[in-house]
């Protein structure tokens, strides 16, 4: 026999159950813009019905139920689309950073482009070539030294460039670092509070949501695997464990350095930043530093016109000759400046103070040229009267000879490029390098465009399934709605029934 | 002439190529926002496409093939654009064989790395969708343990919410 009350308590948990719901779509109609809100839902199950055993058990008829009851409240969210995701969104991050340091070099070499490389060059060899049609005019000289200087700023400025692109991404590491610190450390204490709460019993939803969320972020920066466990998720890049439970590993620069070169890091932002720096941005420094250490003393075959007087000698070659010299220094040195007597040239470039060979960054036109534009040879020819040489001023085949440059294959220490170039004019290498710049930067682009594509998909999926809808959270609230205002109405009848029952009985209609 | 019939089924060619290439690129948002109507609408044009696509490269491949017959190159008759173009001796026809190949080449390398996107997508999709059903379906391969081979009624006996698999 149940009570006489039953039903007051059968209402009143409907009241609960309906509350609860209502509650929970106002959570959801909340947090419908909320980053990583996944939608939450309500369980509900019939009560248990209270039926004693033995003798006290009821023999009416039927099992008279005791109402609702919200067993939990769970959040809607598919696993294997996280997994999905991020699985994506490292390649996203990867790809991002090297189709953006990409892009940034080649803002940096800047070709085709009025101050690129190339016009610069273009502009020395038609200085040398205007200077041989009067060697002795010293406006085409100074011509001569100001596109020299502006060609060695061109390689000196680039380089810096890209040496500053390199601190950048360096420095980026390091943020990065911090950061992915900051998320693991979030993510260790939330395995923590999550493990404390629900051993209660309760779902921690919007605790999970924020791990959830914290570890998607992580996912884009390093490459990760995500297990879950009794005491929360535990986290690890490659071999090296982030976070287990409430352990945590915190990254390091060195450490990521260490476990990009074991393998253990192959994805994500800073995987694409170390990419970027050692294998991008290295070669191009490295192509770069090639250029200008063979412009200058590569080896090139020249032909020296007869009546040539060739440095040490002092009598003119009967027959044009062609030997090999050492790129523009070595052609120079063919030369004679325009003192008197007649003094062999020196070196055209140099490289500063301090460095130990030619490189894009410590090259620099000879100071003696700078201080005096006499010291640029255009002449081939001298001519000794009583044992003193004299320079012939005039002869202008130097000049012709250095116009002719551009037109002249230089070899290639091809071991330091590895580009498989070992014998080029300098334009050609020089547009080789430029062209595998876009041809890369285009790859890295497409390649970036896909991940998003991937990424915005499975997010898109992630949507429809956690998403808040506010039209199916209205239409939800409506229902609650009616069961709560249905639910009082059931009470309020009750509680007539019982008006009826403890004012009513026994008093006959008195 | 034959060459001028060539360039023109080549000129159809480049055309199609190029509007299927505008069809693939307007599959992948359809794809990444499951748009499935558009999608169908789409493959309903590409599948036209396709068709002509086809029987342009059959008449392509008869009339080089006659092509370089009459030249007596037997040798050639799978018949390459370019050794079609060293053939050539016009040099209007050599130059508008040139461009239609670059515009042949680029377009069908781009085809092919944007069919190759919609293809991750899709199997992408298509994991979900899998992972999904092998929720409520069991795996038949997981019937691992013997069986009385004559009581066909233990088979039916499965935990699975369809039964839509063998």
């Amino acid at each position: 026999m149940t009570s006489t009350f039953h039903s007051i308590e059968t209402a009143k948990r409907s009241l609960f159950a309906q509350q609860t719901s209502i509650n929970t779509v106002g959570h959801n109609i909340s947090n419908a813009n909320t980053e990583g809100y996944s939608r939450q839902r309500v369980t509900m199950t019939a009560a248990r019905p209270m039926e004693a055993f033995g003798i006290n058990r009821s023999t009416s008829a039927g099992q008279l139920g005791t109402g609702v009851e919200a067993t939990a409240i769970n959040r809607v969210r598919t696993s294997f689309l996280d997994d999905q995701f991020r699985n994506q969104s490292k390649y996203l991050g990867a790809w991002s950073v090297q189709s953006d340091t990409l892009n940034k070099l080649e803002s940096i070499v800047n070709e085709p482009s009025d101050s690129g490389i190339r016009t610069v060059m273009d502009k020395f060899y038609q200085a040398w070539s205007d200077l041989s049609k009067d060697p002795e005019n010293v406006t085409g000289r100074k011509i001569v030294r100001e596109t020299a200087l502006a060609l060695t700023d061109s390689f000196n400025q680039t380089s810096k460039q890209m040496q500053d692109l390199s601190a950048d991404l360096t420095s980026s590491i390091d943020v990065k670092a911090t950061e992915a610190n900051t998320y693991i450390n979030t993510i260790s204490s939330l395995n923590t509070q999550i493990r404390r709460i629900e051993s209660l019993g309760d779902d921690a939803n919007d605790l999970r949501d924020q791990r959830d969320l914290l570890t998607d972020k992580l996912s884009q920066i390093v490459n990760i695997n995500v297990t879950q466990a009794p005491e929360g998720y535990n986290i690890s890049m490659g071999g090296t464990n982030l976070v287990a439970g409430d352990t945590v590993t915190p990254l390091t620069p060195a450490a990521l350095e260490a476990a990009f070169q074991t393998g253990d890091l192959n994805s994500g932002e800073v995987f694409g930043m170390i990419t970027s720096r050692d294998v991008y941005v290295a070669d191009y420094v490295k192509q770069l530093d090639t250029l200008a250490n063979t412009l200058a003393t590569g080896n090139i075959q020249v032909t020296v016109p007869a009546g040539s007087v060739l440095p040490g000698t002092t009598t003119p070659l009967a027959t044009a000759t062609t030997m090999t010299v050492q790129g523009i220094n070595g052609l120079h040195k063919l030369g004679y400046t325009m003192g008197n007597p007649a003094t062999g040239a020196d070196d055209f470039f140099t490289f500063k103070a301090g460095a130990t060979g030619f490189t894009a960054a410590s090259m620099q036109l000879n100071a003696n040229i700078t201080s005096d534009t006499n010291n640029i040879a255009t002449s081939m020819r001298t001519t000794t009267t009583g044992g003193t040489s004299t320079v012939v001023v005039g002869n202008n085949s130097l000049a012709l000879l250095m116009s002719g440059l551009n037109e002249v294959k230089f070899t290639f220490d091809q071991s330091a490029t590895g580009n498989g170039i070992s014998e080029a004019t300098i334009n050609n290498f020089y547009s080789s390098m430029v062209g595998a710049l876009g041809v890369q930067s285009q790859e890295a682009l497409r390649q970036y465009q896909n991940s998003t594509a991937q990424t915005e998909q499975v997010d898109s999926n992630r949507q429809a399934v956690s998403g808040v809808s506010l039209d199916e959270e209205m239409s939800d609230l409506v229902k609650y709605q009616h069961a709560y205002g249905a639910a009082a109405r059931f009470m309020t009848t009750f509680d007539q029934l019982l008006e009826k029952l403890i004012n009513g009985t026994g008093v006959v209609g008195r | 002439m034959i060459v001028e019939t060539i360039i023109a089924t080549l000129e159809e060619q480049a055309d199609i190529y190029v509007q299927l290439l505008a069809l693939a690129r307007e599959k992948t948002p359809y794809l990444v926002g499951n748009k499935v109507d558009q999608l169908n609408a789409t493959m309903q044009k590409e599948r036209k496409l396709l068709k002509r696509a086809e029987e342009l490269e059959q008449q392509r491949m008869r009339l080089s093939g006659q092509y370089f017959s009459s030249l007596g190159m037997l040798r050639y008759k799978g018949g390459k654009i370019t050794e079609m173009i060293r053939t050539v001796t016009s040099p209007q026809e050599k130059l508008r064989l040139t461009e239609l190949h670059a515009v042949l080449r680029d377009s069908l390398e781009e085809l092919q790395k944007v069919n190759q996107l919609n293809q991750q997508l899709i199997e992408q999709s298509l994991k979900f969708i899998d992972y999904s059903i092998d929720l409520m379906v069991e795996d038949p391969s997981n019937d691992v343990t013997y069986q009385h081979p004559q009581s066909a009624g233990y088979q039916s006996s499965r935990s699975s919410a369809f039964d839509t698999r063998g």
